[in-house]
């Protein structure tokens, strides 16, 4: 339970706020590449801010505050010259750092143009994915997460939710809603539609653990019938500070992203690459298929018969900022306390004018490797793989058959499929890193 | 798709409050408000370590309750002490076996 107060200086993002200020010193998806392929200008709205990202004439990206300065036309309307964005209305031109470089209506002799300077932030390209960061400069590095950058079939599925991004990222360290709301309640929807639920997300739970890291906040878990020995405790899985996590399992690695657009607002990507052990090629994309993610029916009900739309309908059903001051936590909810000191600290140290500690990268890197079970739940990889793509959000993907095809290539390959000669459950045999 | 906000109308247990409950409320009546009044008359005020404001100072405690006990997990940004603080209201002890 919290304050009022301290409920308020957790979840409010906008400029100047403590949280706001914390949540600027990092980078955000904001669009994928091929909209701004099709179209240049986009207009965005990130931690409280409206903003016009555009794709400059020389192939990299800008992007700028919304409202142009001088009579606060929207530049998302604007033009992409050589030299930046025009807008519209009277053509003044600003380059991506917000300089104000043309006035053309202004006599050739004036100055004005030299008081004028609209905010801009920075922007660049990353797995498909516009990314911009907002913050101070300079600016950390862009991090290249592995699953961003390594080779595989990329599928990401999207929505915007109404509700605060820090209630959906306390689930992320909340491991017991697994066997309840993915487990009890997902058969106990199989059982009033006809279908069978999962079992292995219906395990529960023996021991859970948390251990700060770089990166953010390690979750382990030992699930019944399983040993510390398995994946789950071995290795375990990553929230990413401040507003992902990290999960996978049978040749499936996803980044889920839950991007602040503002107070009452996020904008969800589950950023999947599918790159099962068996395959060194993949089916050739140009861009990552990428797909709008429903969650409510046509009478306005939550869909609830697939992971994410479970997880959907528990955090939006909290409120559109969930009331910290009527819950009551306990002592299984260690994660969620563990999460909301770390912001604190983190936000603690951006107010007296230094960097955060977690997550934040200042070198220059290709590939950074995050921490991820390979073997999930002690299930048989394909299987995990198929029911991934059935009862969650992949069955909502265009590439869906695609998607089955390459865990099936890929087991087939590895001797794994049913009837084939038994192999070693665990294809990568030693686990890299471990 | 905006979702309707519930109202205390929608409550067939609501009881209309007064003071101090209202002015302490984020949302409707429940019944648990005496439960958001008692967190704040708990709350730690200074950090048992240095004795810096916990709140005002820039720190968090968090409540979380395990079995009879309310317990606020507490972080102290003036010294960086964090611990688990409860109030005792009756020592206990066990009986060893005789």
């Amino acid at each position: 339970m919290l304050s009022k107060e301290q409920n308020e200086s957790l979840t409010k993002v906008g400029p100047g706020t403590p949280m706001g200020e914390l949540l600027r010193e990092y980078w955000y998806p904001v669009a994928f590449q091929k909209d701004l392929d099709e179209w240049p200008i986009k207009k965005i709205r990130l931690l409280g801010e409206d903003l016009a990202l555009w794709k400059t004439a020389q192939g990299g990206y800008g992007i700028i505050q919304e409202k142009c300065p001088h009579r606060s036309a929207s530049l998302v309307y604007g033009v992409v010259e050589e030299e930046g964005l025009r807008c519209g209305y009277h053509g003044w031109l600003f380059d991506n750092t917000g300089t104000c470089l043309e006035q053309p209506a202004e006599p050739e002799t004036s100055v004005f143009k030299t008081k004028i300077r609209a905010f801009a932030g920075k922007a660049a390209e990353m797995g498909g994915m516009i990314w911009a960061y907002l913050g101070p400069d300079p600016a950390p590095e862009l991090p290249h997460f592995d699953v961003f950058v390594d080779p595989g079939f990329k599928d990401v599925s999207f929505t915007t939710l109404p509700c605060n991004w820090l209630q959906i990222m306390e689930n992320s360290v909340d491991p017991h809603h697994v066997e309840w709301l993915h487990g009890r309640y997902f058969q106990f929807v199989g059982e009033q539609k006809g279908f069978l639920a999962p079992a292995s997300f219906q395990k529960r739970h023996v021991k859970i653990g948390f251990d700060p890291i770089e990166w953010g906040i390690l979750k382990r878990r030992v699930l019944q019938g399983n040993t510390e020995e398995m994946d789950d405790w071995k290795i375990g899985h990553p929230l990413v500070f401040p507003f992902s996590m990290r999960v996978g399992g049978g040749g499936i690695e996803q980044m889920q992203m839950r991007v602040p657009i503002d107070d009452t607002h996020s904008w969800v990507l589950f950023y999947t690459s599918h790159q099962p052990p068996g395959l060194t090629e993949f089916p050739e994309q140009i861009y990552p298929e990428s797909y709008e993610l429903p969650w409510l029916d046509d009478k306005g009900n939550h869909i609830v018969d697939y992971i994410e739309g479970q997880d959907i309908m528990a955090w939006v059903t909290q409120g559109d900022v969930a009331d910290r001051t009527a819950e009551h936590i306990g002592k299984s909810d260690i994660g969620v306390i563990m999460l909301r000191r770390m912001f604190r600290e983190q936000m603690a140290l951006v107010e007296a004018g230094q960097d955060p500690t977690v997550n934040f990268v200042r070198s220059e890197h290709e590939r950074i490797a995050l921490p991820c079970e390979k073997d999930k739940f002690g299930v048989n990889w394909l299987d995990f793989a198929l029911a991934w793509a059935d009862m969650g959000s992949t069955r909502y993907s265009p590439a869906l058959d695609i998607i089955k095809k390459v865990h099936i290539d890929a087991a087939a390959a590895r001797g794994q499929l049913p009837g084939q000669d038994g192999q070693p459950s665990n294809p990568y045999g030693e686990v890299p890193g471990q | 798709m905006k979702l309707k906000q519930p109202t205390p109308s929608d409550y067939p247990n609501h009881i209309e409050s007064e003071e101090p409950v209202r002015g302490k409320r984020f949302t409707g009546v429940h019944w648990w408000d005496p439960d958001r009044l008692s967190h704040l008359d708990d709350l730690p005020r200074f950090c048992p370590n240095c004795g810096a404001a916990v709140v005002e100072n820039g720190g968090i405690s968090v409540e979380y309750w395990e079995a009879e006990q309310r317990i606020y997990h507490t972080w102290c940004h003036g010294c960086g002490w964090a611990g688990d603080i409860t109030r005792v209201h009756r020592m206990t002890s066990h009986e060893a076996e005789h």
